[in-house]
């Protein structure tokens, strides 16, 4: 009963949430004028997209079209799971939760890629090609900005993280580490100005060209959620998680997490599309020897400042 | 439009009515005319978005006059959207009168697609309203799906035989956000970079000159504003400089002066929306933000500038007494222009701008020449260094400068002595060219003294581009190959003719 | 967590894990292939995760849904058909046998367009089934017999009728089987692809005066003068050049000399071994049609697909049960405790000292994935310049060298890339929709 009533809440949880995020990318979009507008926006849309007809590209691949969304939604609830919301309150805390999360990321970007490759068109192809490419570029970069924490904290469980970091924030001293994560997660995201695997005005629409529908919500339920997820592993990882005075746990990471999600959004806004193989260049010419960097530099601070002890 | 276009204020509703609004994202189906309107309509309302792939809109908006190539494309469209769908069609205030002109070769939607509400105006208010309003269409029904066409395309030549499996043939378009109307680009890709290009143009071809030389001069005016439905004013003033050149009148020169204040600030206008549709296809949600408001800015303020629209006065000999403009705002136009100064030196410095625009596109200065290219193209590549970002900055400054040339010629106090249009034309031959946004719009009529033109030509700058489409986009990046395009301003109901 | 929910779990799990395996095993698609072990494995992490190897089941899914993509993007990459398609309407079309489940819902490869074809001269329309010759009505439908979308009888004959024709008539070929030629647009017979426009010249119908021989894609044995549907199979018969009918037939061949009779379509004299590949497949596979470099490829192309080859199954029992037996006798030494906290501890430092020259060999291997991708990826650039010809863009019948305006409509003319090579063709028809042709032609301004 624990589990099934946990599994709802994380559902539900990631609904509101997705929403949350929706409305958040409207507000800094629009700016502060439309304010009921970003508010109502994604519910109407939400409401737009059950209406409407659930359109099934002919010679579309049978199941990789129909399961990719709910690949991608199981994946966002799975990751959700290790997400530490307060002292004790997590949904399944293995020792290597972190390691875990990560992990869990690569089907999500499996299941967008398998999105484009089941339309049954050429611009799906060449999307699902981008989508690829990024999947890879990815993968490396955020798992050395997330080894900082893991080395600071000597321990994968992101409950322990959080613990560890009661003296001081990690972002303090690992910027660097936040600013690779952030980037990284931008890339698994498909978010603006990484998001020409999947932007309109970049072929046709790109990877989800072609659903319509309760299928395309689903996708965007996803893609919202695992963002908003992101921020919050980031806020686990670098700022604190939960910890905070006064105000309940939960809220803090909430508020954290929307403070940090804001500020990436805010500052995507300056930055056109980047063209695929810049992308790439991005993240094995400059993310990666960044992190290389960062984790010399963690290293050598971790034992600076814990005095290398256990 | 660009003459008679309201901008819309930002439409606010009470915050119950946004209650129960429901959003429409809108695929765009623009049969050449309708850029501007859709730049424009594209910041009004997060009701109306626009999206790029049928499946995901539940409105298609088209917007007339669509030529009969381009109707396999809109059934196409019609098709693919995901049910419940409507369609909105916008028309113009010509429209009624091109349908009187039997040699223009349009498609008559309504027929096509009986379910469609019809919008005869084409003001941006009218058309957020409809885009808005609750649901009195009727639907769009749902038609059978029909085996896709096989796209036709000619092989490739001998040295791409022997990668020929690893090719990929790309088709973007017809409907696509990079051209200004319908295009069709086959891009033969090797993977992310474009191996070889083809063009098809043709979508938005209605036979202007053609039609031009059935009717008398009179009704040719239409014609003529209707080459380019995005420049209207440039055009008509070539043809009535022509017919002036043939009927040996000098027009006084406050009357050049307020007709090429009319067209600057048209070439103005067309430079800022452009600015905004190409900011779209990148995204830079900044540079959208700045250059809508500069274009709106722009666009309300010649909405207040005329007292008429200068359709109606830039005839053949026609001159009236009474003012033209409004006191003109002279103060706001040169702040509008210091802000475009200020957005074009914001674009010089973006680096991440640069990412994407320098030094892709480029192609000789000579080149261009031979090909008869001019307008902004041309100036960057002979100015600057001829690629997207030269570009973009040329525009500005295009821009920026026509805003200021104008406040001097809507100054001045100069009496006219009224006279009235007069449409007999002599015989002779008579060559007019008129620096449009494009590039020079260029006439050559020939007459025979009687009622209609015996030769029409025009010099269509956009259509000097497309065959230099191949070499400037061939071993390009595809994405570097959209923005290329994106650069180069076509809009392809002038460049068909 | 309860015992029952566990015994769900474990339940469920396992048997996602043998379908998702069975599935790529019997599979025709490399990409559902790929992506079905992939699932396997996520529900083998599963199975780890509920045994409390958080760490296994973590590694478990890094390794594999990393792994697995690369490889199947290297089959995207390199293979020919992986999306299944050719196989599976290959296996459709010629009852091969074998498993073919989960290759199910393939994108159809449908028949020519049921066009009435009013711009042929006026003959009798009959529609027949691509795959029953015999059945033949006076209109559109589907076939009693297997239910195929009927195809107009008559585009048979006017392949015979287009050679006689002057043309402006526009013959479809196929990109890879350059020798197929309807003239109609639809799909190769042999490939699936869809056809594409080519330019039919004048001079160049060599069978003019001579025979023209028309064979079985799949069975070339077959020949005959007519055009129509063979024999053993019911496929349409292709012409096949005289002039190569005693020879060996290759397809490079074919290529050199269609390119001095027809040409129709220029390809290249060296033999790169994927342009002119078919699919000449009977039962016994005999090597008809193809060098023995293609032929060897489109083995490797089968053999991926599993269950098409016999001694491909045969090997993958047979290394099944191996396993099996192996699993159940357990020749190695077990620790039997349950499992701790420190056993993932322990295994990791297992995994780190004693086994991390699996790391090493797997890091060794993708780096050299890599190399040979880099080395592939050395194309061969356009060398030599082309000489301008200058084409109406809405009427892309109007042809000059010189630059100037299309006398129909006005337009500037855009330029064509063509060979120096002094065929003289050109590639400039065809830009036309094909509905919109006839219509073009007669209402152009």
């Amino acid at each position: 009963m624990n589990t099934v009533a946990t599994s709802l809440l994380v559902l539900l949880g990631l609904l509101v949430g997705a929403y949350a995020i929706a409305v958040l990318q409207q507000l800094v979009l629009s700016g502060p004028r439309q304010v009921v507008a970003a508010f109502q926006l994604p519910i109407a849309q939400t409401l737009l997209l059950l209406r409407q007809e659930d359109v099934l590209p002919a010679g579309a691949d049978f199941f990789l079209f129909r399961s990719a969304p709910f690949i991608a939604l199981a994946v966002v609830a799975l990751t959700a799971l290790v997400l530490p919301l307060g002292p004790n309150i997590i949904g399944f805390d293995p020792s290597i939760g972190l390691f875990y999360f990560l992990v869990l990321l690569s089907p999500f970007v499996v299941a967008m890629m398998n999105a484009g490759w089941s339309q049954n068109s050429k611009v799906g192809l060449f999307s699902t090609f981008r989508a690829a490419a990024y999947l890879i570029s990815y993968e490396v970069p955020i798992g050395f900005a997330a080894i900082g924490p893991v080395m600071a904290a000597q321990s994968l469980s992101t409950e322990r993280i959080v613990q560890s970091q009661a003296g001081l924030w990690y972002v303090v001293w690992q910027p660097l580490g936040l600013i690779i994560y952030l980037f990284a997660a931008l890339f698994v995201t498909f978010r603006h100005p990484f998001d020409s695997a999947m932007a309109g005005s970049e072929l046709e629409g790109g990877v989800l060209a072609e659903y319509s529908g309760p299928r395309l919500l689903l996708f965007k339920v996803a893609l919202n959620a695992i963002f908003l997820l992101l921020m919050g592993m980031g806020v686990v990882l670098f700022f604190g998680g939960w910890q905070g005075p006064w105000l309940p746990a939960p809220l803090w990471l909430v508020l954290k997490t929307f403070a940090l999600a804001a500020l990436v959004l805010w500052a995507t806004r300056f930055v056109p599309r980047l063209r695929p193989d810049q992308i790439l260049s991005l993240s094995w010419k400059i993310l990666l020897p960044a992190s290389l960097v960062n984790i010399t530099l963690v290293g050598i601070l971790t034992l600076l400042l814990t005095g290398g002890n256990r | 439009m660009t003459g008679n276009v309201k901008p819309a204020t930002t439409k606010h509703l009470g915050w119950f009515a946004q209650l129960m609004q429901h959003p429409h994202p809108y695929f765009a189906l623009d049969g050449g005319s309708g850029a501007h309107l859709f730049a424009a309509l594209s910041r009004q309302s997060p009701y109306a978005r626009q999206v790029y792939s049928p499946r995901h809109a539940d409105l298609l908006i088209v917007v007339e006059p669509i030529s009969h190539k381009l109707v396999p494309s809109v059934q196409e469209t019609a098709r693919t959207l995901a049910r419940p769908a409507h369609v909105l069609l916008v028309g113009s205030p010509d429209r009624g009168k091109l349908d009187h002109f039997s040699g223009l070769d349009l498609a008559r939607v309504e027929d096509l697609l009986p379910d469609a509400l019809h919008l005869p105006s084409p003001t941006v208010e009218a058309v957020l309203e409809a885009v808005l309003a609750p649901e009195h269409w009727p639907e769009l029904a749902l038609s059978q799906q029909g085996e896709p066409e096989p796209i036709l395309i000619q092989l490739p030549h001998r040295q791409e035989q022997e990668i020929a499996p690893e090719l990929a043939v790309l088709s973007l378009g017809p409907i696509q956000p990079l051209t200004a109307g319908p295009l069709r680009l086959y891009l033969i890709c090797d993977g992310e970079q474009v191996f070889s290009t083809q063009v098809e143009a043709g979508y938005a071809h209605r036979g202007i000159a053609e039609a031009m030389r059935q009717t008398d001069w009179q009704q040719a005016l239409v014609l003529a504003r209707y080459l380019d439905p995005l420049a209207p004013i440039a055009s008509q003033l070539a043809y009535v400089q022509a017919i002036e050149y043939l009927q040996r009148w000098q027009p006084p020169a406050p009357l050049t002066a307020l007709r090429e204040a009319a067209v600057a600030l048209e070439r103005a206008q067309n430079h800022l929306w452009w600015l905004l549709r190409f900011a779209q296809v990148l995204t830079d949600t900044q540079l959208i933000d700045r250059a809508y408001d500069l274009a709106s800015t722009l666009a309300e303020q010649i909405a207040g500038l005329w007292c008429q629209s200068p359709s109606k006065w830039i005839l053949p000999q026609y001159v009236i007494a009474t003012a033209i403009a409004n006191t003109p705002p002279s103060a706001p136009l040169q702040q509008l222009a210091s802000r475009i100064d200020a957005l074009k030196s914001a674009v010089a410095r973006n680096r991440l701008l640069a990412l994407r625009t320098r030094g892709i596109g480029t192609l000789e200065t000579d080149r261009l020449k031979d090909a008869g290219v001019s307008g902004p193209v041309l100036l960057a590549s002979e100015r600057e260094s001829g690629d997207v970002q030269s570009r973009i900055l040329t525009r500005l400054e295009a821009a920026s400068r026509d805003t200021q040339a104008v406040t001097g010629a809507l100054e001045s106090k100069e009496r006219m002595v009224a006279h009235a249009a007069t449409w007999n034309v002599p015989a002779g031959e008579a060559h007019a060219a008129v620096e449009g946004p494009r590039g020079v719009i260029g006439l050559h009529i020939a007459s025979s003294g009687g009622e209609k033109a015996v030769n029409v030509q025009w010099q269509r700058p956009s259509a000097v581009l497309l065959p230099l489409l191949p070499q400037m986009l061939n071993d390009q990046k595809l994405a570097d190959a959209e923005v290329i395009v994106a650069s180069l301003d076509l809009a392809m109901e002038e460049a068909d003719g | 967590m309860s015992g029952v929910f566990e015994w769900i779990m474990f339940l469920s799990l396992s048997l996602v894990a043998i379908v998702t395996a069975a599935g790529m095993l019997l599979t025709m698609s490399m990409y559902r292939a790929g992506l079905a072990l992939m699932a396997s494995f996520v529900a083998l992490a599963g199975l780890f995760i509920l045994l409390g190897a958080d760490l296994l089941a973590a590694i478990q899914i890094m390794m594999n849904v990393g792994g697995m993509l690369v490889m199947v993007l290297f089959m995207v990459m390199m293979m020919m058909d992986p999306g299944g398609e050719m196989m599976w309407a290959m296996k459709r079309d010629m009852h091969l046998p074998g498993p073919g489940a989960f290759s199910m819902h393939m994108p159809w490869g449908k028949p020519a367009k049921e066009e009435p074809p009013q711009q042929q001269d006026g003959q009798e329309v009959e529609w027949t089934c691509p795959m029953h010759p015999q059945v033949s009505q006076p209109g559109p439908g589907s076939c009693p017999k297997c239910g195929m979308s009927l195809i107009p009888r008559a585009e048979v004959a006017d392949e015979r009728s287009s050679h006689e024709m002057v043309s402006q008539e526009q013959v479809y070929s196929c990109p890879m089987h350059p020798e197929v030629q309807q003239a109609q647009p639809g799909k190769c017979p042999k490939c699936g692809m869809t056809l594409i426009a080519v330019e039919q010249q004048p001079t160049s119908h060599a069978q003019v005066g001579e025979i023209a021989t028309y064979s079985c894609p799949m069975h070339p044995e077959v020949q005959q003068h007519q055009p129509g549907n063979c024999p053993k199979c019911g496929m349409q018969l292709v012409k096949q050049e005289p002039v190569t009918e005693s020879q060996e037939v290759n397809e490079q061949q074919h290529m050199a000399m269609e390119h001095s009779h027809t040409a129709h379509m220029e390809m290249p004299e060296d033999t790169t071994g994927k342009t002119g590949h078919t699919m000449e497949m009977s039962h016994e596979m005999n090597m008809s049609g193809m060098t023995p470099g293609q032929y060897y490829e489109m083995m490797v192309d089968m053999a991926m697909s599993t269950a098409q080859l016999p001694w491909a199954i045969a090997l993958g029992v047979l290394s099944a049960m191996l396993l099996i037996v192996l699993v159940v006798l357990t020749p190695w030494p077990l620790a039997h405790t349950g499992p701790t906290q420190d056993a993932t501890t322990a295994v990791g430092e297992l995994l780190l000292s004693r086994y991390m020259i699996g790391f090493e060999g797997a890091a060794f291997l993708i780096l050299a994935g890599i190399a040979g991708a880099v080395l592939f990826a050395q194309r061969a650039r356009r060398a030599g310049q082309a000489q301008l010809e200058h084409e109406g863009p809405v009427a892309a019948e109007v042809r000059q060298s010189q630059p100037g305006t299309c006398p129909k409509c006005g337009m500037t003319l855009m330029s064509v890339e063509q060979t120096p090579a002094a065929h003289g063709e050109s590639h400039a028809h065809g830009t036309h929709e094909e509905q919109g042709d006839q219509r073009e032609q007669g209402g152009h301004v």
